[in-house]
């Protein structure tokens, strides 16, 4: 089993909507997924049409000291989520208080996972400076705009591969970016998953790309970010 | 009530009452009697198509019930015996023939594998080691022997039978030896191609003149002479092409510095600026150091537009006081105006790849004598053979022999020759020769052969570089290929490339054979009226008879096209040089003559090119000679059966030679015709056929991936994965990339037609019409398409397909005769063709479609525990 995360280089890149449409794009390439939530926000099951209504989750789980195994939902045959559930901000600090002491605790449960699935994609907070979990790939997910580029120079180890996301090929000052980084940054990932409007709009139906929209570029580019992934290993 | 509504959907597709009413008696009868409705009868008309594949498909007619019967009987009957044991007889004599033919081609490939690489074979290493003293007797006995071996081939006189034996084994072995791959194999087909003709030639000279009737002299003579002239050719072409280089690019230092400067001249005249704009945007983006590249637009016709144009995209614009040597004089007082090492030729309409200055600048800096790199000319618009015969991209062109094998053959003897676009020039050497040579119509052959006199080298790139529009029309071809073949002759009596200083052996025969090659009018039209001097005046112009004519004769024939497949297989469809020379053979044989006669007189044309041609139409005034031809043949024809009729018993096999000879020519004359049917062009600037990936950006923001099918300066062909249904006007972008990087394009919907788009690209900024340019036309591998494999190496089918194209010649002329003509015509053609309509065929077997279901399911999240999935 491998784990991959997105890490945005800043918030609202992206990282959540992806997770779920490159997990849906793996699925698509025959490989069995497991999405794992790890923010409180629990945003990662909207986009798989979990119900917004539905409070299960493993952190809810563990509060209640129920096995978190149980609080997994199944998508479609071999594509799994396990999302964080709805909890109280009070509720939710306890829950990260122990993901942060405890850093071992969820790779000894992915362990426990790893026969049944090749993939376990993880969705965790962008402001923590490390993984809690660390993975197997960690791709930085960013902008082609100058925010995203003054950050590059700072963050991060330098060999993590770069994606990036919501590119406008209209936006010159984008296309401009994105030649620099292609010609100064090594670790970039050879490919784009452009702005399309379908990325959103398949949110709103609670799908991923690849399942509402599976003729838009959008899709077409996150299948590719799939067989790059798979090439990765 | 069924066969009420039978009746009125036939009324309906415009059956007369009576008509309807009888095919409608006749369907309920079927039903009557038939029992239609049964299971087995159900699968019988669900699979109507493979049964009855020539009714079924089609909206029925009158004599629907017979055709049914008859191929009904014929399955039930015919069908089930005798194919099977036919085919199963055949297929098993086939086989053995096969077999025994690939176990002999096999044992002799294993056989002559040392002799099959690219390099001559190990008799060569033989006398490589016999020591130095003793090689030159080697080689000189050697020489002497095969001579005189030769010598007796060709001279020895045989009777019938003999000959008969030598022919068939000449054929034997050329077929034998045809499969063996390498260059080895290839040199001996030439040499027996080269005996037979010769042998064939000196059988003329000695046995076939009848020197007691001055008419047939006349006319043996006469006829002899072309046949000369053709041997001429055929031996001089064997040479040029035998050992094409296959030169390779040079590559460039990496210091930059040391790169040479190039100016690139685009000269242009009366040209559009739409034409000229995609030159200049591509000349642009030559990937080259900004500060050694020079772009000029040599502006012949003074247009303030192209002045402005220059201004605004930052080219140079150059104009000269006069207009005196047309397109040389251009480039010469450019010349003055410029300094760059190299100079760099585009004709207006060529689209240079951004690679093309450093693929062929190397040589230069590797040669110092170099003077000249050339590389062919390739056309993103079909000529008009290929537009009228709907050949393009299918078949190899007229230039794909010239620019595919013989400038390469040349560049082995350092005779490739200049062709006025496409190349580069080192400014040395033209100074050197005093400027480009303003004294014939054709500037650039002229040019080169003065730079090979001085000693300059010249170099050919088989490398599809540039490409442009070709001729729009079959008349602007026509001229064009006479304003060629005027200056090459031009040449040939003011500067002959066989006398004069400073060539060598080789450079000489190539320039010869390109210049003689043109003189090809006169004996063309010699060999299609041949056979008419026996048929109407009764002269023997080969004074033999018929059955040793035909010994002599078709071995020629068979041989030359034999190793002509051989050499030329991917570059030309053998015999398609027929049809090209008979459609020229009337139009350049005047003008070359004049130019013998007087190579003083000729003006330089100016090939126009961009047009567009609104209607189908035939161009009776270009075919004009060809019908009078026609008619003189046909008259032939009449005469043949008359002389068969009434004539002496002993010329019968003569009269029928002869008429096959002039049915043989009917149908060459008719391919030229074919040629004359010109169809209509409709886009005023051609696309190019591509398969770039794409995407395109809808005004709300989404963007769907996509192919560009084609393109053209002003619009683009889009299939889209899926049918978008888009108004026309719709405002879209389309993005392009090149090299990682995105372009777009704004761009307004034209047409719509499921997954296919039309754009229109008018509102792009010279900015985006350089970047446009770049994306496409000017890519690195833009013309490399170009270079598809034609399949060669079928003379057989060729010829058929030539005779083919013949016959559709006479066809396409019926459809754009007169009405009452045309009608009785059609009914001579409709009558066989209504009774071929009852001929039962053979079923059609095809595989049965599959079709994908869709594997999307819809996502459905059920609680479950995930350690038990």
């Amino acid at each position: 089993m491998k784990s991959l995360t997105l890490r945005g280089l800043r918030g609202g890149v992206g990282c959540t909507t992806l997770i779920a449409a490159l997990g849906y794009a793996l699925h698509q390439l025959r490989q069995r997924v497991l999405l794992l939530d790890l923010c409180p926000e629990n945003m990662l099951g909207l986009h798989l049409n979990l119900p917004w209504s539905a409070a299960e989750g493993w952190a809810q789980a563990d509060k209640q000291q129920s096995p978190w195994q149980e609080a997994a939902w199944c998508l479609s045959q071999d594509l799994w989520i396990l999302p964080y559930g709805r909890l109280s901000y009070a509720e939710q600090q306890p829950i990260a208080q122990s993901l942060n002491q405890q850093l071992e605790h969820w790779p000894e449960r992915l362990a426990s996972l790893s026969s049944h699935f090749d993939w376990v994609l993880i969705d965790q907070k962008t402001a923590e400076p490390l993984s809690l979990v660390a993975c197997d790939l960690e791709i930085r997910v960013a902008h082609a705009d100058p925010a995203c580029h003054a950050l590059l120079q700072s963050s991060l180890p330098p060999d993590m591969p770069l994606l990036v996301n919501n590119f406008d090929p209209i936006r010159k000052l984008q296309r401009d970016i994105w030649l620099l980084w292609q010609q100064t940054r090594p670790e970039l990932v050879p490919l784009l998953i452009h702005a399309d409007e379908a990325v959103p709009e398949s949110l709103a139906c609670k799908a991923p790309v690849g399942h509402h929209a599976p003729q838009s570029l959008a899709a077409k580019n996150v299948a590719s970010l799939a067989a790059w992934c798979l090439s990765k290993e | 009530m069924f066969k009420a509504k039978f009746y009125h959907s036939l009324r309906y597709s415009g059956f007369s009452p009576l008509s309807a009413g009888l095919l409608s008696f006749f369907h309920g009868i079927a039903w009557l009697v038939l029992r239609l409705e049964s299971p087995a009868w159900q699968r019988v008309l669900a699979n109507s198509a493979r049964w009855y594949p020539h009714i079924s498909n089609r909206p029925p007619r009158l004599g629907d019930p017979i055709r049914y019967v008859i191929q009904s009987l014929w399955l039930l009957v015919v069908l089930p015996i005798s194919p099977r044991v036919r085919q199963a007889q055949w297929s098993k004599r086939l086989s053995l023939l096969g077999q025994a033919r690939a176990w002999l081609s096999q044992k002799i490939t294993n056989a002559t594998r040392p002799w099959q690489g690219e390099e001559l074979p190990p008799i060569a290493d033989v006398l490589n080691k016999t020591s130095k003293t003793l090689r030159p007797f080697a080689m000189a006995i050697f020489g002497v022997f095969t001579t005189a071996l030769v010598i007796l081939c060709i001279t020895e006189p045989f009777d019938f039978e003999a000959q008969l034996v030598f022919v068939f084994l000449l054929w034997g072995l050329a077929l034998l030896i045809r499969d063996i791959p390498g260059r080895f194999a290839m040199v001996l087909l030439v040499m027996l191609s080269l005996i037979v003709s010769s042998r064939y030639l000196w059988w003329r000279y000695t046995g076939t003149l009848n020197w007691n009737d001055s008419l047939d002299l006349v006319c043996g003579l006469t006829l002899l002479a072309a046949e000369s002239y053709a041997w001429l050719i055929l031996l001089l072409g064997y040479v040029q092409t035998i050992w094409p280089l296959k030169r390779q690019p040079q590559p460039l230092p990496r210091d930059l510095t040391l790169w040479p400067s190039v100016d690139v001249m685009i000269p242009t005249y009366n040209e559009d600026l739409a034409v000229v704009r995609n030159t200049v945007y591509a000349a642009l983006g030559l990937d080259w150091p900004e500060d050694k590249l020079n772009i000029y637009i040599l502006d012949d016709g003074r247009r303030d537009i192209f002045r402005q144009f220059a201004a605004e995209v930052g080219v140079g614009y150059i104009i000269r006081p006069d207009n005196r040597h047309a397109k040389a004089g251009n480039l010469n007082y450019a010349l003055t105006q410029t300094q760059g090492t190299l100079v760099a030729i585009f004709d207006c309409d060529h689209i240079p790849a951004r690679s093309f200055l450093q693929l062929t600048t190397g040589w230069f800096l590797k040669d110092d004598r170099l003077a000249l790199v050339q590389t062919p000319h390739t056309f993103y618009s079909p000529d008009p053979f290929e537009r009228n015969l709907n050949t393009f991209h299918s078949e190899p062109n007229e230039g794909e022999l010239f620019y595919g094998l013989v400038q390469d053959g040349n560049d082995l003897w350092n005779a490739t020759f200049f062709c006025g676009s496409c190349a580069v020039l080192r400014r040395a050497a033209i100074n050197d020769i005093g400027g480009f040579a303003v004294e014939t119509v054709t500037e650039d052959a002229h040019t080169a052969l003065r730079l090979h006199r001085r000693g300059w080298h010249s170099a050919y790139l088989r490398i599809p570089l540039a490409a442009g529009l070709a001729t729009e029309s079959l008349s602007a071809h026509i001229g064009q290929r006479i304003r060629w073949a005027r200056g090459m002759v031009q040449i040939l009596r003011t500067d002959n490339p066989l006398f004069g200083r400073g060539l060598n052996l080789f450079q000489r025969l190539c320039y010869a054979n390109a210049m003689l090659h043109f003189l090809a009018g006169i004996p063309r039209l010699i060999f299609l009226t041949a056979p008419l001097a026996f048929l109407l005046l009764h002269a023997y112009i080969i004074y033999a008879p018929a059955s040793l004519i035909l010994i002599y004769v078709l071995p020629h024939m068979i041989h030359s096209s034999l190793a002509n497949a051989r050499i030329q297989g991917p570059f030309r469809k053998s015999f398609q040089g027929e049809v090209y020379e008979t459609v020229l053979a009337w139009y350049i044989a005047w003008p070359t003559t004049l130019a013998l006669l007087n190579p003083k007189k000729g003006r330089f044309n100016v090939t126009v090119k961009g047009g567009l041609m609104e209607h189908d139409q035939f161009d009776w005034r270009i075919s004009t000679p060809y019908f009078i031809l026609a008619g003189l043949n046909f008259l032939g024809l009449g005469f043949a059966i008359w002389r068969l009729m009434y004539g002496p018993e002993d010329e019968m096999l003569t009269v029928i030679v002869s008429s096959l000879w002039v049915i043989y020519n009917l149908l060459i004359i008719g391919s030229a015709v074919a040629v004359a049917a010109e169809v209509r062009q409709v886009r005023l600037s051609p696309r190019v056929n591509t398969g770039l990936a794409a995407a395109l950006r809808l005004e709300s923001g989404h963007l769907y991936p996509a192919t560009l099918t084609d393109y053209s300066d002003q619009g683009a062909g889009i299939q889209a994965q899926l049918p978008l249904v888009l108004l026309p006007d719709t405002k879209v972008t389309l993005v392009l990339w090149r090299s990682g990087r995105a372009f777009t394009f704004p761009a307004l919907v034209r047409r719509h037609q499921g997954h296919f788009l039309g754009l229109s690209l008018d509102s792009l900024s010279h900015e985006q019409r350089t970047d446009f340019v770049r994306c496409t036309f000017e890519r690195a591998d833009a013309w490399l398409n170009k270079q598809e494999q034609f399949s060669g190496d079928q003379p057989l089918q060729h010829f058929w397909d030539m005779l083919a194209l013949g016959a559709k010649g006479y066809a396409r002329l019926c459809d754009h005769l007169p009405r009452p003509i045309k009608r009785l015509l059609y009914l001579v053609v409709d009558l066989p063709r209504w009774l071929y309509s009852f001929c039962p065929r053979i079923p059609r077997f095809s595989a049965k479609d599959t079709s994908l279901s869709s594997s999307l399911h819809p996502l459905a999240p059920s609680a479950g525990s995930v350690s038990s999935s």
